[in-house]
């Protein structure tokens, strides 16, 4: 490593005898900051490299694994609620989930999560459920909230061609079909507005997703 | 080593990156500003990225947010503008953390987590000491001193104010001899130097966010057969826009692109420290962060980066733009003020000024959230009813059924040649020479019955193939051969999965005589 870019400038006198320059204790506190942050990246380049890159919360923070897997398909989640008289409305995403991401700024942020079915992603899930049934309790007083089914939509990722390339590259239309699946519903607690979250995801109560069709 | 640890440099090369890399987050930032409250107060849902852990910040109350990301962007604006800028760096990066670790759904990417790094290590420079309010608050108060100092030391005669901007002159240098004298021109800028060793870091840092990216493309076998490029331009997320879509559509070009991204992301790390290969280096860089953030929905990832590049300029770069030589600064022994007390006082005022400057920032800003109320936490406004779904879309969203095995098909190349990934050859086949169909399969996928059929230049269809597809099966290959038999023309195979067409693909087979 001779010199990426030495930026002294020319016939500066002091650049020739520099390392003098620094009081010795910054020197000192400069040196032990380099050999540990030096340590912390090659440390996790290492890991990294071995395929063991989380072990530590901190490891986001070193890891460079841009790209490290991608989906074959893209997915969206909604929420929608049952009201007392057998109407249905869409609680998520709604009023409160405003942040979109993604290309053409059209993702909220439970569509970019990978998953959001299981570990902290699925709480969260029904934590902004319950914040949603909050916000629109007033609205719709009338005519309560009383069952919320949660659903992704779902289909393949080559889907997303533009109609033009698609047909050029698979020679017919896209047929922009997506399947559906139940993530799971639950009852809204009359007392508290919330879900009932003890009850166990209810997938019969509508059926499951068909079977192939012919066509 | 000392030296190249150690040695004292322009800050002008980290007065640049700090500018860059300022605004970008700024920008960044500032995006997000409408959604503070869904995004890290606790009348919002919070995403961190370790929940639990000693990396799990508080959420606090939606004011209380308000008020800190106010205070992110007053520093982030301030560390552009270099105004305070040592602290303004560190409060940015501080508060940008927080942020990160609270939402990391739309907040934390890997370019944040770059963006902090050069954050807390611009804040060991003196980047502020160039191109900044610091510098010019620093001017207006060395203006006295330094007309003084032009009145008592004048050039030499014949010397003209270019050629005390320019470096001593090669023969002298190679002879190890002093430089020449190189007169005083106040027009020149003369700004404090500061130490290597947090440049050296950044451009570790650099080299190491390559060589993680390429460890991480020579540990995905899909890399190398464009899978990984192909689906991720399909992602919705990151994806391609039109440049990357066009891109997907072109499957050998991808593997090109996989190839040269990898050979890119090892080079740079070791050729650019060959000092005759730091500007070619450099400037593929540029290029490919530039086309990176064209194919791609990187969002300010190509700014950080070209931010973060920065670290790897020096101050005959700046020559080549003619922007004015930097005379031999000051180093950081001999940086003390002249009048100590003056100095303390129009410090102490300009630092009244900055905090009282941020602390309107930051009533400002949550004025404008209580105003513009966007979530109803402030002024507990009901939210308007839920839009209605009509009971046909219901039933599709409930009954809509899985995936038809059509869709698991992603790929259907037709060609002379094949491989397990791609097939070769152009589209035109002589008789006697054999076509290769190659579909391959989304995984995982159920068990599938294929059909290939065939539709010769009278528009007679005929069956040719039938293959029953296990779900262990990645790909089907398909070959059939053209005999003097069939008739010259345009051929078209369709490939269906259970009855539903997944691609139509044509080739042109030659009279004999062509």
């Amino acid at each position: 490593m001779a010199s990426a870019g030495p930026t002294q400038p020319p016939g500066d006198r002091r650049s020739s005898s520099a390392a003098g320059a620094l009081p010795v204790t910054r020197r000192t506190a400069a040196a032990l900051f380099i050999v540990a942050y030096l340590a912390a990246n090659l440390w996790f380049l290492f890991l990294h490299m071995m395929g063991d890159a989380g072990w530590h919360p901190v490891s986001y923070f070193f890891t460079w694994d841009m790209f490290p897997g991608y989906g074959t398909s893209s997915a969206r989640r909604y929420a929608v609620g049952e009201t007392e008289s057998g109407r249905h409305v869409l609680l998520l995403p709604g009023p409160n989930e405003r942040f979109r991401w993604g290309i053409g700024g059209k993702l909220p942020r439970f569509d970019i999560l990978s998953t959001v079915e299981h570990g902290p992603a699925a709480d969260w899930l029904l934590d902004a459920i319950d914040a949603d049934l909050a916000r629109a309790r007033g609205a719709h007083a009338d005519d309560p909230i009383v069952f919320v089914d949660i659903l992704e939509e779902n289909w393949p990722a080559h889907f997303n061609l533009p109609d033009d390339l698609y047909r050029e590259v698979y020679g017919v239309d896209d047929p922009h079909r997506s399947s559906w699946r139940s993530l799971g519903s639950a009852h809204v607690d009359p007392a508290t507005g919330r879900l009932v979250r003890q009850e166990p995801a209810d997938e019969s109560r509508h059926g499951a997703a068909g079977s192939e069709p012919t066509p | 080593m000392m030296r190249f640890w150690f040695a004292p440099e322009s800050p002008r090369p980290l007065a640049l990156m700090r500018i860059l890399l300022g605004a970008t987050l700024f920008v960044d930032c500032a995006i997000r500003w409408p959604h503070v409250v869904e995004l890290y107060s606790t009348a919002g849902v919070p995403m961190p990225l370790h929940p639990g852990t000693v990396l799990h910040p508080p959420a606090l109350p939606a004011a209380e947010s308000v008020l800190l990301y106010a205070a992110l962007l007053f520093a982030l604006a301030c560390a552009t503008l270099g105004w305070w800028t040592r602290l303004s760096l560190i409060v940015a990066a501080a508060l940008l953390t927080w942020v990160g670790l609270l939402d990391y759904a739309g907040t934390l990417k890997k370019y944040t987590v770059v963006g902090i790094h050069l954050l807390v290590l611009l804040s060991f420079t003196r980047c502020g000491a160039a191109w900044s309010l610091d510098r010019l608050c620093d001017s207006l108060w060395r203006s006295r001193k330094r007309r003084t100092d032009c009145q008592s030391v004048r050039p030499p005669v014949g010397q003209t104010s270019l050629s005390a901007r320019t470096s001593p002159a090669p023969a002298n240098r190679q002879a190890g001899k002093p430089a020449p004298h190189r007169g005083t021109d106040c027009r020149s800028a003369s700004y404090p130097l500061t130490p290597a060793w947090p440049r050296r870091l950044m451009q570790i840092l650099v080299c190491l966010v390559y060589l993680g990216a390429a460890a991480t493309k020579f540990r995905t076998p899909d890399f190398a057969t464009g899978d990984l490029l192909f689906f991720s331009l399909l992602d919705l997320r990151w994806g391609g826009e039109w440049l990357g879509m066009w891109l997907v559509a072109h499957p050998k070009l991808l593997v090109l692109s996989s190839y040269a991204t990898l050979l890119f992301e090892t080079a740079f790390p070791l050729l650019v420290w060959v000092p005759r290969l730091r500007r070619p280096m450099l400037v593929a860089a540029v290029l490919f962060h530039l086309s990176l953030g064209y194919i791609m929905t990187l969002f300010v990832f190509t700014p950080v980066m070209l931010a973060a590049l920065c670290a790897f300029l020096d101050e005959s770069d700046f020559r080549l733009l003619r922007l004015p030589a930097m005379r031999g600064g000051r180093g950081w022994s001999a940086a003390k003020p002249r009048t100590l007390a003056r100095s303390l006082a129009w410090h102490a005022l300009s630092f009244v000024a900055f905090l009282a400057a941020g602390a309107a920032a930051v009533a400002l800003g949550l004025a404008h959230q209580r105003s513009a109320d966007w979530y109803g936490v402030f002024r507990g406004e009901p939210a308007a009813a839920l839009s209605e779904i009509d009971e046909d879309r219901f039933a599709e969203m409930i009954e809509g059924g899985g995936p038809r095995n059509a869709d698991y098909i992603y790929r259907v190349e037709l060609g002379e040649r094949i491989s397990t990934h791609h097939a070769f050859g152009g589209n035109r086949l002589r008789p006697g020479q054999t076509a290769y169909l190659l579909v391959r399969f989304l995984q995982p996928h159920p068990a599938m019955r294929i059909e290939i059929e065939f539709i010769d230049p009278d528009g007679d269809e005929s069956n040719i193939a039938v293959r029953l597809v296990e779900p262990r099966h990645v790909f089907l290959p398909i070959e059939f051969r053209m005999t003097e038999s069939h008739l010259p023309g345009t051929y078209q195979v369709i490939v269906k999965a259970n009855g539903f067409v997944a691609a139509k693909k044509s080739f042109e087979l030659l009279a004999l005589d062509e």
